[in-house]
């Protein structure tokens, strides 16, 4: 153990830290696929989308005010800005907003009259969903005032008609009427409207369950284990650095030779990984506001995973003759591994099959785990320590063989 | 101290190594003396454990290498043809990872680190990266990372290639200093010179066999008095280079052995060769071979090279 820790590990972290560019890099990995991540899918999620309206009211009515606050009003996906109409029109040409809606002078009184009136509607071309929203909330309206009209459509025209002339308000007889004009219709109508005779009640098919959470929260897990197995990747190369020197063959004419050397940079790449991985789990944390309850079991079971997959890769890398066909060799491996194990996609996403041969990797256990524990549910230890345990063991056995197999040749 | 036992080493297709045995002795250097390509790195990997022989054996000390491997590996010390350390570490932390790997710890290390280094000329050197040493100064700090562990045998293969004749000179007295110290040591070089100065014995290999075998006088008199004298120029067209192109009987006839005869090149061997030389080349002239040129070699290893294997030792 002296000679692990006193000789083969400060010489190894010394290596390290002698290329802090290289060492930036390994932390820039994770960092720029949790960034990249971060903007394709909105942070941590509740960032929801808004049609900007710009709008013109050009009534200024009792109606057109209800309209306008129907739409500004809490809930409905729309940032609203009035402006007079050329200003409208202008920012949609220069490609701000998403729709440019114009309420002309009299709409007001036709909506009462039941007259026929044209909104002017512009949407951005740009825009295939956010204007959507927009037009299909004046459809609604547009549906809403033609059943008003059939419900109340006497009284409506009643009021829109105005006091009699002479008068600048209705008389009192004509109020009682219309309440009581008013009071019968919904008497009539209030048996089949009341109670509601359709209960509403959403329940999500089986298989979509799982995005009870944003889209960014479940690749998170696979972003971390992509970027583990990149950077395991990354330092079981290093190893030719000895090779090509070459010390390794000078270490391998002492009495411990190849396995201590390989049980050292085992190690010092795991303790790299740990912190890397550290500052990667604290910051997707922060980033995705997720649960603290399951971050420490996070972290060890990603670097231990870490560890198992730089022997595996070591192991590998070994059978080729020169550092490119190493890399060529792990990354075969590397990249079928990383698309089935729910890293480019999340294992929800994908069919049946592909999902069960994902969670069946080594690499999509650890995923799995890290969803269960960085989503605060339960997490079945078993499949993913067997199989990071399984993965360091056939690596640690095969990099020892194979290192020596190519010093022997 | 070494003992090898037809030692056998072949890859797929060629056999580095044929069934070489020899013995060295504590406080001997033991050249091993051939051609690139000759075995002698093969053979130097078989002794220090790193490549596994075919078949034969080796002992280093009491310890046979492939029942004991780790008991004799921590009597051996190697270094090696390349440059074999870390340019990102100092001088004294390469000595200080080396020395660990043979358990050379604490103030026993820093004595020897200290030692080494004023021997090596790199002691006011040994806090900078290796990698902004010249290549000498690397030579020189290769040699000593390999004998930090005061190693019992020690392996050099070709420890002055490339280095400057300053060096040179530095590093053969770090190996006598070595010999003198008791430690067995074998050297491989393809410097004829160097063995000459440098081996109390040599074996001289080609093609992964022992041709020749001795201390440097013993092989001095197998050479004998006779020099080596090489013609060179090309046959007439239309005639194959050949013994009796030359008419060997006549050659023989003027007191000359044919050691070769290739088609730009004629190897003789004969005793004061260059009293005799006119009658020799006046035989010449009534051969089909056009001469240009004449060099005469005085009787050393390399001639004893020549002799055996009709080719030079840099060839």
């Amino acid at each position: 153990m002296r000679r692990i820790f006193g000789t083969h590990l400060p010489k190894d972290l010394r290596m390290l830290f002698a290329d802090p560019w290289a060492l930036l890099l390994s932390l820039a990995i994770p960092l720029v696929l949790g960034g990249l991540m971060s903007l394709a899918f909105g942070g941590a999620g509740d960032v929801q989308p808004e049609a900007t309206v710009y709008l013109a009211d050009e009534d200024e009515s009792l109606i057109s005010e209800l309209l306008v606050n129907a739409l500004a009003s809490e809930g409905v996906p729309v940032a609203l800005f009035q402006a007079d109409w050329e200003t409208c029109r202008a920012a949609l040409e220069d490609g701000d907003g998403s729709v440019a809606l114009r309420l002309p002078t009299g709409f007001g009184e036709r909506l009462l009259l039941e007259e026929p009136v044209t909104l002017e509607v512009i949407t951005n071309p740009a825009q295939t969903v956010l204007p959507g929203i927009v037009t299909g909330f004046l459809e609604v309206f547009r549906e809403g005032h033609f059943y008003l009209h059939r419900l109340f459509g006497g009284p409506l025209r009643l009021i829109a008609g105005g006091p009699p002339e002479g008068s600048t308000l209705f008389e009192n007889a004509q109020v009682a009427a219309l309440s009581i004009q008013i009071n019968g219709l919904i008497q009539d109508v209030e048996g089949r409207l009341f109670p509601p005779q359709i209960q509403l009640a959403t329940v999500p098919p089986e298989e979509q369950r799982a995005f009870d959470r944003p889209l960014s929260q479940l690749l998170l897990p696979g972003v971390l284990v992509m970027a583990l197995m990149f950077l395991a990747q990354g330092f079981a190369e290093q190893l030719w650095r000895e090779r090509d020197v070459p010390t390794l063959r000078r270490v391998a004419t002492t009495p411990w030779g190849v396995t201590e050397l390989i049980a050292s940079k085992t190690l010092s790449a795991t303790l790299m990984l740990a912190a890397i991985l550290a500052i990667c789990i604290v910051l997707g944390a922060a980033a995705f506001d997720l649960p603290t309850a399951g971050l420490v079991q996070a972290w060890l079971l990603a670097t231990f995973a870490g560890a198992a997959f730089y022997l595996l890769f070591g192991f590998i890398g070994s059978l080729a003759s020169g550092q490119r066909g190493a890399n060529i060799l792990t990354s075969m491996l590397l990249f079928p591994l990383l698309m089935i194990g729910g890293s480019f996609l999340p294992l929800e996403t994908m069919p049946d099959t592909f999902a069960l041969l994902g969670r069946a990797t080594p690499n999509g256990s650890v995923v799995e785990a890290l969803n269960a524990l960085l989503g605060g549910g339960e997490v079945a230890w078993l499949l993913p320590l067997a199989a990071c345990a399984g993965t360091g063991l056939v690596g640690a056995v095969g990099f020892v063989w194979g290192i020596r197999r190519g010093l022997r040749t | 101290m070494i003992h090898v036992e037809e030692l056998h080493k072949a890859f797929a297709e060629t056999t580095a190594v044929e069934e070489l045995s020899f013995d060295v002795q504590a406080g001997q250097i033991f050249g091993l003396l051939g051609p690139n390509g000759a075995g002698k790195s093969t053979t130097i990997g078989c002794m220090s454990g790193l490549v596994r022989p075919t078949r034969g054996r080796v002992r280093i000390g009491e310890h046979d290498l492939a029942r004991e491997p780790k008991a004799a590996k921590r009597l051996i010390g190697v270094v090696p043809q390349e440059i074999a350390l870390y340019e990102d570490l100092s001088a004294w932390e390469n000595l200080r990872f080396f020395a660990g790997l043979h358990d050379l710890y604490g103030k026993a290390f820093d004595a020897r680190a200290h030692e080494l280094l004023e021997a090596v000329g790199l002691e006011d050197r040994a806090k900078e990266p290796v990698k902004q040493f010249s290549g000498g100064m690397q030579r020189r700090l290769n040699f000593a990372c390999g004998i930090v562990h005061h190693p019992r045998v020690l392996f050099c293969d070709e420890p002055t290639v490339g280095v400057d004749p300053q060096s040179r000179v530095h590093l053969l007295d770090l190996v006598r200093a070595e010999r003198d110290r008791g430690t067995a040591v074998i050297y491989t070089t393809h410097y004829m010179e160097e063995a000459e100065q440098l081996c109390d014995a040599l074996l001289i290999v080609d093609h992964g066999r022992a041709i020749a075998r001795g201390s440097i006088d013993e092989l001095r008199a197998e050479v004998g008095e006779r020099d080596l004298l090489q013609l060179s120029g090309h046959f007439a067209e239309g005639v194959e280079p050949s013994e009796a192109a030359i008419d060997r009987a006549a050659v023989e006839a003027l007191g000359y052995e044919l050691v070769s005869v290739e088609p730009q090149r004629i190897q003789l061997t004969g005793a004061e060769a260059a009293r005799r030389l006119g009658e020799l080349l006046a035989h010449i002239q009534t051969t089909p071979f056009q001469l240009e040129a004449t060099n005469l070699l005085r009787p050393s290893l390399e001639s004893l090279f020549i002799k055996l294997t009709g080719r030079e030792l840099r060839e």
